[in-house]
Order: C-alpha cells, then structure tokens, then sequence
C-alpha cells in the first residue's frame, strides 16, 4: 500500500509529471492531422477510458449510492410494506437487460415505454412554456428600444422569425406574398447557419489557441515530446504499418 | 402483451403529471411520488446497463482481437479511475482529480480543435457562390469569424458592431424560427407518446 501512494504521489499528483502529460495527451491528438496512427488512438481510448472512469465513480456517487445502494440497505435493515414498489420498480428497470436478447428484446418494451412516456408527461408543459417564453422576449416593446441600432435589431427579429415560420408553413403553395416572406425567411435562415458556423469555427480556434499556449509555455516538454512523437511516427510508416486486410466487399 | 401493456403503464405514468392539479388529495400526490420514484429506479438500472454494455463491448473486441490492445489499455483506464477513486477520493487536489483536469481537459480541448482543421478544410472545398442564399451565408460567416477577432476591428472598427448586430438580429430570428418548430414538432411527439399514437421506440 506504502509503495502504491508512493508511486501515485510521484506520477499523477507530481506537477512535472502532470505538465507532461497534458503536453503529450495535446500532441498524441494532434498527430491525426498527419495521419491516422497508434498514438491517436492510444489518446482516444485514454479519452474514453478517464471519461468513462469518471462518468462511473459519479454515478455511484452522486446517484447510485443515494437512491438505490441505501434505499435498499434501508429496506433490508428495516422492512417496510412500501419498500416493495422499489423492488417492483427495480424489476421493471431490469427488463432493459433483455435488450441484450435476439429473442427476447421486446421485454425492454416495459422499459423504454415507460421512460419515453414518464419523460413525455415532463416535456409538454416545458415545451408549451418554451413557446410562449421565446414569444414574449421575442415581442420587445419597440418605443423602449434606446437606439436606431436595436430598434433595427427589433424590426428583424420581428420579421425574420414570422418569414422564417413561414417558409416552414407548408400547408399553402409557397406562391405571391407567401412565397416571397418565405423567400426573405430562407435568406434569414442562411444567414442563422452562416454565423452559426463562423462562431463554431471561431470557438474552435480559440480552443485550439489555448492548447498552443500549453505548448509554448511548455517548450522543453513539447520540444523533446514532439520529437519523439516524430521519430515513431517515422518508423511506424515506414517499417511497422501493415497493409490493410481487403474485406469481403473489396475483393469482389 | 408485447407493447399494449407497456404503453399503458406508460400512458398512467404521464397522467400522473397531470390529475394532481385537478383533483385535491393526497392520493393524487402519492401517484405522482410513486411513478418519480419508479422513474428515478430505472434510470439507476439504466445506468449499470450501460456499464455491462461498455464491459460487454470490450470483452467482444478482445475475445475476437478487434483492437484487442486498444480495448485492454481503455479498460485499465477506466479501472485505474476506480481504483484512484476508492483509494484517495475525489475531492480537488486528489489523484482522480488530476487526472481529469491533466488528461481528460487537454484530450477534450486537443479533439475539438482538430475540428477547426477539418471545418476550414472541408468549407474551403465547398464554399462557392452559386446563388443569393449561399452568399448571404458566406458573408454572415465571414462576417462573425472577422467580428471575433482582433484583426476585424484592426480592418474597420465597425465590424465587432455588426457581427454582435448579426448575431442579436437576423441570427435569433432565424433560431427563434427553427425552434419554434421544434417546440411544436417536440410537443406533438410527446402527446403521440403518452397517448400510445407513437410506437417506434418499441421493438417487435
């Protein structure tokens, strides 16, 4: 146990050790721009591994433990006559294991069926609030505006979204004045997935941004990392890679 | 047997939401804590379906060496997190910690910056003005990214003002459009769902 704490303090929790990492982890990700290769897929599984790990030990913590592990040890210590919907319920929840079955997969039915509908009873409301909570801070009162620049603003959100309803309006010819607000409500919308996608690609770029100050203020572990990196990548490419196995598809 | 009695377990359980605002007692209320509670059962189940799957996928691709060294190294992870977990916690500062905020950030951040490469490469190749709509897109676009950025406003000092005028105006108009027709597509779907109208997540 001494050596295993030892060993944890010295790796995970020394801080040149944790500098390292996260140099190597950006580079190891970084090498797909190259090419696919093993060390993408070493931090991949790495990705996948530490976010499994850490979804799990949460939902023990925070869900599992609380209302299920104590709920049950509760019963168990003390029985009470209501403590057999939990059992019930914890039967039911148990059909989605079926889900597994080839023959036996609408068992799951119970399941699915009834989470879908529980979720369901949740969502109408919510989604008839959102309706009417995105049309009143749609509808501003337009003489409260402070500026020609809102007021502009005002009168485009306004019109955009009515043109924009109306080119989803799809139960009358798009033809005369219907097709020409649904004409405005197109180039609305395209104008929507154009700024949406420069601020995707701009939000990326910053994230991308922050890993390049990693590593520049990192430039030792970076440097000798990036060599490395370089020099099996060489060798992968040249000597180890195997040629891909033709499938079935392939050779015919 | 197959989906009538599953659909009607559902259809109580969503109606449990409701016949407490119209009818007083604690009978009602009980109805709605006892399906709140059902709910809150089986998605706990769901969960550890979830880890039986993940286990049971590994093992498929280690058995049949799909990856077989790839599967080994993502369980000792996922095992390693357990194992840090139950020896030191998960407070700040504990080993879990540090390898969520030196492993799991870096790798998130690294992935979704990849993007950047592929969205600029990939719109590069299909971006081309053929028509009014994709030039409106085009200059939205272009527009944004240069509002975002230092050498924008290095260009004219305007364009901060009117990439923020793009995304306040015709931006949340075009959205407000598209989500309104999600609410009501979402709130149409939910109905058909309690009443049993919609069946597809229901297998055969």
């Amino acid at each position: 146990m001494e050596l295993i704490n030892t060993l944890i303090d010295s790796t995970i929790l020394n801080h040149t050790f944790q500098i390292w990492m996260s140099v190597l982890f950006t580079l190891m990700m970084l090498s797909f721009l190259f090419k696919d290769n093993p060390l993408y897929k070493l931090g991949e599984n790495t990705f996948l591994g530490i976010s499994l790990g850490y979804g799990w030990v949460r939902s023990w913590e925070i869900v599992v433990v609380p209302f299920l592990i104590r709920p049950l040890k509760d019963a168990y210590l003390d029985f009470q006559p209501y403590d057999i919907t939990l059992i019930l319920w914890l039967i039911m929840g148990s059909t989605m294991f079926f889900r597994f079955s080839r023959t036996k997969a609408w068992v799951a039915n119970y399941y699915f069926a009834f989470v879908f509908a529980y979720v369901a009873g949740y969502e109408i409301p919510v989604q008839v609030q959102n309706l009417f909570v995105q049309g009143s801070n749609m509808m501003k009162p337009l003489f409260e505006q402070p500026s020609f620049f809102e007021i502009s603003k005002w009168f485009v959100i306004i019109f955009g979204t009515f043109s924009g309803l109306m080119y989803f309006f799809f139960s009358k010819p798009h033809k005369g004045l219907l097709g020409k607000t649904a004409r405005v409500g197109i180039l609305i919308l395209m104008i929507n997935f154009g700024a949406s996608f420069g601020a995707t690609v701009m939000g990326r770029i910053a994230l991308f941004i922050g890993r390049a100050q990693v590593i520049a203020d990192n430039y030792t572990a970076s440097i000798v990392l990036a060599i490395i990196i370089s020099i099996f990548l060489f060798i992968y490419f040249k000597y180890l890679q195997k040629e891909p196995k033709l499938d079935d598809e392939q050779m015919h | 047997m197959k989906k009538e009695i599953p659909i009607l377990i559902g259809f109580f359980a969503t109606i449990g939401w409701y016949l407490e605002f119209f009818f007083a007692g604690t009978f009602f209320e009980n109805w709605k804590m006892f399906f709140t509670t059902g709910f809150r059962s089986v998605a706990i189940v769901g969960l550890l379906v979830g880890v039986v799957n993940v286990l049971r996928v590994n093992y498929s691709r280690i058995k049949y060496n799909n990856d077989r060294w790839y599967s080994i190294y993502q369980m000792s992870i996922i095992f390693l997190m357990v194992i840090l977990a139950s020896l030191r916690g998960v407070s700040p500062g504990t080993p879990f910690d540090a390898m969520y905020t030196f492993g799991f950030i870096p790798l998130d951040a690294t992935v979704f910056s990849l993007l950047a490469f592929y969205v600029a490469s990939a719109s590069y190749r299909s971006f081309k003005i053929k028509s009014i709509e994709s030039a409106f897109l085009l200059v939205a676009a272009i527009l944004i990214m240069l509002s975002k950025m230092p050498l924008g406003e290095a260009m004219w000092s305007k364009i901060p003002a009117i990439g923020e005028w793009i995304m306040d105006g015709p931006t949340s108009a075009g959205k407000r459009a598209i989500l309104f027709g999600a609410y009501l597509g979402g709130l149409t779907m939910m109905i058909r769902i309690a009443f049993g109208l919609e069946k597809s997540h229901l297998s055969d």
